[in-house]
Order: C-alpha cells, then structure tokens, then sequence
C-alpha cells in the first residue's frame, strides 16, 4: 500500500501514541477490511497524500459494502479532513448518523463547529448541519444561533449563515429574535446587504404589529431614513425602501403605493441635501414623480370620462398639469443621475424614456 | 479551449474515456471515478461531451432519467441523492436536459414557479426561497428561465439596475453589494444583462480592462483580481466575459447555454434531426397500426 511504512510502526496493544494516527493499513481493527486502489488517472491525476490515499482505500472498501459504523464515521471525519468539499464522504457520514440514532447525531454539532472553524464557507458542511439541525427541530434553535453568530462574527456576509437562519426561524418560529439579529448587524455596519435582506425575509413572514398598517410602514421608513442618514449612497437601505412597497402586502397589490407616501418624498429630499450628487436618491425621486405621474393619468382619465368626455374641463386640465409636473421632475431627477453616476448613462437614458408615454398620455387627455 | 480556438490541443480520447469512467450505472457522473453521482459533474459531463460533439457516447434517456429524478415534488432539484438544494440544480438540470432534448421528462412549470419563488425585492433570485439575492445565482435562475423561455418572469428594468449596480468604479463587477470586484462576475453579471438585452447598460470598456488587468503577464492565466494568483476557474469566466463583450479572436459563447454559440447550433439541429426522426417514427407505426387494424 502506497501509505505503509510512511508513519512510525506503534504496537497494537501500546496506548494510544501522541503522535500522528496509524495508517488504517496498521489498524487492527480494520485488518478485516481489503482497501480498494484505482490506478493512477492520467487525464486529471489528483496529488492525494500517502495519509489520504491510506484512508480513501479504505473508504472506497466501505462505500462498496455499505457499512454503516461508528468506525466508518470515523473514517469520514479523517476523509472530510483531508478534502471538505468530498460530497461523498459527507453522504456517507450522514447516512452512518441516521444508522447510529441520537447520540451520533448530537455530536455531529460539535465535527461540523470544528469544521466551521477551518472554512465556514463550505457548501458541504452547511448542508449537513441543516440536515442535523433540521432533524432536532425546534430546540436546535439556541444552539444553531451561537453557531452561525460565530460564523457570522468571522464574516458578517457569510451566505451559508445567513441561510442556515432562516431555515432555521422557519422551523423554531422565533421571529421577533431574528428581526432583532438583523437589526443588531445592521446596527454594527449599515451596509451589510445581507442584513437587510434577513430583516425583509422576516417582515415577509411575521405577523404585523397594530391594527393600522399605515403607521407601521411610516415606523418602517423612519428606519430606513435613519439608516440612510448614516450613509446616503449605500444600496442597501435604498433597494429596501422600494422593496417594502413591491414585496409586503397591502402596497404590493397596490398600483405605485411607493408614491402614496410622501415620507418616500421626504426621505430622498433629506438625502439629497446631505449629497447632492446621490444616484439612489435621485433614482428612488424619479420613481416616487414617476407613480405620482402614472397615478395622475388613471385620476385624469377618470374625471374626463365623470365630465362626459370634454376635454376642456377644469378638473381634467388640473390633473394633466399635475401630471406634466410631475413628468418634469422625474425627468430633471434622471438628467441628475445621469451626471452624477455617468457610468450608468445608458440606464438613466432608458428611465427617461419609460416617462415619454406618460407625458403623451397626459397630454392626449387636452386633444 | 473552445472559445479560444484551441479545443484540439489537448488529449480528447484521453478526457472522453476518463469522463465516461465517471459515470455511474444510474447514469449520472461523479466528480471522479469514485465518486458519488451529482447534478454539477453530469451537468459538466454532457457539456464536455457537446464540445467535443460526441453526446452519442452516452445513453441519453439514461442520464437523462438520473436528472429528472432528482427533481422535487416543490418543482425544485437536489444535487444529488444527499439532498442538497439550490437554484443552481434546477440551472444544470434544465441545461443538461435542454442539450440531451429531454426537458419534457420533468415538470418544467414546477421547476420555473421554484424559481420564481427564490426571486427578491431588488429584483435577484437566491438559492432558496428568501435567500439574499447573488450575481452567481442569479446567472444560474435566469438562465433556467431562458432555458425555459419564461424571462417573462423577471422584472427586468429593476433586476437589470441591480445587475448593473455591481459595476464599481474599478471597472470590475461584484456579487452583492458593498462586496468587492472579481473577475467570476464578468461572466455571472454579464451572461445575465446579454440574455436579457441590456449588455449596454454597464461600461463595458472599463470591465475589458479590468479583465486584462487581472491576466498574469508570465503564465497567461487570468485571476479574481489584479495581481492575484491565476487559475483554471477565473481565467475561464474572464474569457466568457470578453467573448460575450465581443472581445476579438474569441468564438462567441451562449450566455444562457455557456456553451460556444456554434456547439449549441449544432446540439439544437441534433435535437431538431431527433425530433423529426421521432415524430416519423411515431408517424409510421400509426400508420403501420391503422394498416394492420383495417386488415
């Protein structure tokens, strides 16, 4: 075997050596076992150790009989260690947790920590632990979120983390905690997208507080406009604020609820003093003019159908230069972002021209 | 090597015979000879195969069955038999069914309302319902959709902003916000904006320079950023980047199949050939039915 003889020779019955472990090919108690070897590959030959070629025969053996044994767990937690991503020694491992009950599955938190602490950012790893995690239900709440804190302290983005809480809440039902974990990360860097992303996630799927909705999104967007006053350009908080009204019902069901409330206004004006030169807020503007357009047309249409089609009326012609008005401000919105984010231009361009339809539309209306 | 006009460099017997070494009798293929089958490697091996324009050295009903059958009852797909899911599986299993012309053997609504379901509020998708929205897994849920010829599914003014908000000011394109640029991207972002028409909407001179700043002047590898080690990975999305921007002497790639625009003509006409083929066969034994019933 490729491996014997490249590790120091220790009796069988000596106590266990402090040295490094004996090639499996020395271990008695896998003498029973016959390790499986493929030949060299010549097309993509893969530098194997002697260590982990010693311990892939063997695996190879097991993976062909099926054992299911603490020995073959073992032997997985030194195949992992040698190769994180080898999916298969992870899939073998789990089905020797199913096979071993709950003991091997309660320890199996402790193999994917020490693994985390090499590289949280194996797919692998978080795969497995939302299997054990899962299977625990509920009460692996407390435990799964000192783990991912930990993961997270290490990289307030990290992916996995992020997504192994939210299935996480799905299954403990603990809402209110996380929204105050993504309130906290948020707190610490007010950029972090992946926070504001988990508070959207939990306001998607937690019961509202209070009667009035209303009052609830103005409390949302005092949040949203105190975050932006720590930093005017960040993304986050911006992509946010126009994804309360496209996401959460009743404004997602509404036609332009964004421009219904003036605090949008007021936000991006508050910006805008603070940075001139701020594309999201000159972009969320334009949006805000925009539905106040748009709904100003649908309001136009309906007055001049109330005034029996004649165009001439005074209520008509006030909705259209609300309208006109409206289109302008958008528009000199636009001109702004454009100079201000020139590498951008040609989007800029396409918003200005998504406003010319409103504009003939308005102006139909007089005809 | 395709798209740099080189495929004939290197040993094809030799990365054929391997790559059929890895496939398993339920079908799919390893990562190696020993290991397990995964979506991604028989994914990777129907690719390989196009390429070399020999999808005729597998039974295609047979890779074709280990795909749809990891299909979910959600419309979702696991990566494999352990059970993994992600919207990156439903990307190689719509793929890898599209270039075989077996899409019919799973339920393509179920997989796109999966899809659909994994789509945020900037407009991105993630890999699981609710998952923070991610330039790579926004390339693999566009491209299912485009697969799928669904893109009536994006809000494409918005998602194509979010896209090109991953330009930064160093020409280089990012993966989320506030993250920094890599080279992967050129190809996630790009592929995505090219699918859905809005290539323009990005600066694509500064991303051009930004590639070629991150080629290593000695071994010609490209890496995630400039003055970083080189590797297989980045050079291959740096390249795809480029073609997809026109960059000259490359062969132009697909951005929804990541194939060579030529290899999926050439994959569509075979599917085209089988269709019609079928269809006749289907054809004479009704005929051949209708004869033997009036007999």
């Amino acid at each position: 075997m490729s491996a014997a003889g490249s590790q120091p020779a220790g009796g069988a019955a000596a106590p266990a050596p402090p040295g490094p472990p004996l090639p499996y090919a020395q271990r008695p108690d896998w003498a029973d076992v016959t390790p499986v070897h493929i030949p060299e590959e010549a097309v993509v030959a893969i530098q194997y150790t002697a260590e982990h070629s010693d311990a892939l025969g063997y695996f190879r053996a097991v993976v062909r009989s099926g054992e299911l044994s603490p020995r073959v767990l073992a032997l997985t937690a030194d195949m992992i260690r040698f190769n994180q991503a080898d999916y298969t020694a992870w899939r073998v491992r789990w089905r020797c947790v199913q096979a071993l009950g709950p003991e091997a599955l309660a320890s199996e938190l402790d193999f994917t920590h020490a693994v985390m602490l090499e590289n949280a950012k194996n797919y692998q790893l978080w795969n497995h632990r939302r299997l054990c995690a899962l299977q625990l239900g509920a009460a692996c709440a407390d435990r799964e979120d000192a783990f991912t804190r930990e993961a997270i302290a290490f990289d307030e983005k990290n992916y996995h983390a992020w997504a192994h809480r939210q299935a996480v809440v799905r299954v403990s039902g603990r809402w209110a905690a996380e929204l105050a974990f993504a309130a906290e990360l948020i707190e610490r860097d007010v950029r972090n997208n992946t926070a504001w992303n988990q508070r959207m996630f939990c306001l998607q799927h937690m019961p509202r507080e209070g009667a009035d909705d209303a009052a609830w999104l103005r409390r949302e967007l005092e949040y949203v406009a105190g975050a932006i006053a720590k930093a005017p350009r960040n993304e986050a908080p911006w992509r946010y604020l126009t994804g309360l009204f496209a996401t959460l019902q009743p404004w997602a069901g509404q036609p332009r609820a964004l421009s219904t409330f003036p605090d949008v206004h007021q936000i991006c004006q508050e910006a805008l003093q603070e940075c001139p030169a701020c594309a999201p807020a000159l972009d969320v503007m334009a949006a805000y003019y925009e539905g106040l357009a748009a709904l100003g047309v649908a309001r136009a249409q309906q007055q001049l159908a109330a005034a029996g089609g004649a165009p001439g009326a005074g209520p008509v012609q006030g909705a259209v230069a609300g309208v006109l008005h409206a289109v302008a401000a958008a528009n000199s919105a636009l001109e702004e972002a454009g100079l201000a984010d020139p590498m951008r231009a040609p989007y800029w361009f396409h918003r200005m021209r998504g406003l010319t339809p409103l504009q003939a539309q308005a102006e139909a209306l007089l005809a | 090597m395709y798209l740099l006009g080189r495929l004939g460099d290197m040993d094809e017997a030799a990365i054929l015979d391997w790559v059929l070494r890895c496939q398993h009798p339920n079908g799919g293929f390893g990562g190696s000879e020993r290991n397990d089958p995964h979506m991604l490697y028989t994914l990777s091996a129907v690719q390989i195969l196009a390429l070399y324009d020999k999808l005729e050295l597998v039974d295609a009903d047979r890779v074709a069955a280990y795909v749809a059958g990891l299909q979910q009852p959600d419309g979702s797909f696991a990566g494999d038999a352990w059970g993994e899911i992600d919207t990156r599986f439903s990307y190689c299993a719509l793929l890898c069914l599209s270039i075989l012309g077996r899409t019919s053997l799973i339920n393509v609504p179920k997989a796109l309302d999966f899809i659909s379901s994994c789509k945020n509020f900037d407009g991105g998708f993630g890999c699981t319902p609710g998952n923070e929205s991610h330039a790579g897994q926004v390339f693999t849920c566009i491209g299912a959709l485009a697969l799928a010829d669904a893109l009536h599914l994006v809000d494409r003014d918005l998602f194509c902003w979010w896209l090109c908000e991953r330009q930064t000011s160093g020409g280089g394109l990012n993966g989320r916000p506030e993250k920094l640029q890599d080279v992967c991207y050129s190809w996630w972002c790009l592929s995505c904006l090219s699918i859905l028409d809005r290539l323009h909407w990005i600066d694509r001179p500064a991303l051009t320079r930004f590639i070629l700043d991150c080629q290593d002047e000695e071994d010609g590898g490209i890496s995630d950023r400039p003055d970083d080690m080189a590797d297989v990975y980045h050079t291959f999305f740096g390249i795809a980047g480029l073609s997809l921007m026109g960059y000259p002497g490359l062969q132009a790639i697909d951005p929804a199949w990541a194939l060579p625009v030529e290899v999926v003509a050439r994959i569509k006409r075979r599917n085209a050939a089988s269709t019609v083929g079928a269809e006749a066969e289907v054809q004479a034994h009704a005929v051949g039915a209708a004869a033997a019933a009036e007999s």
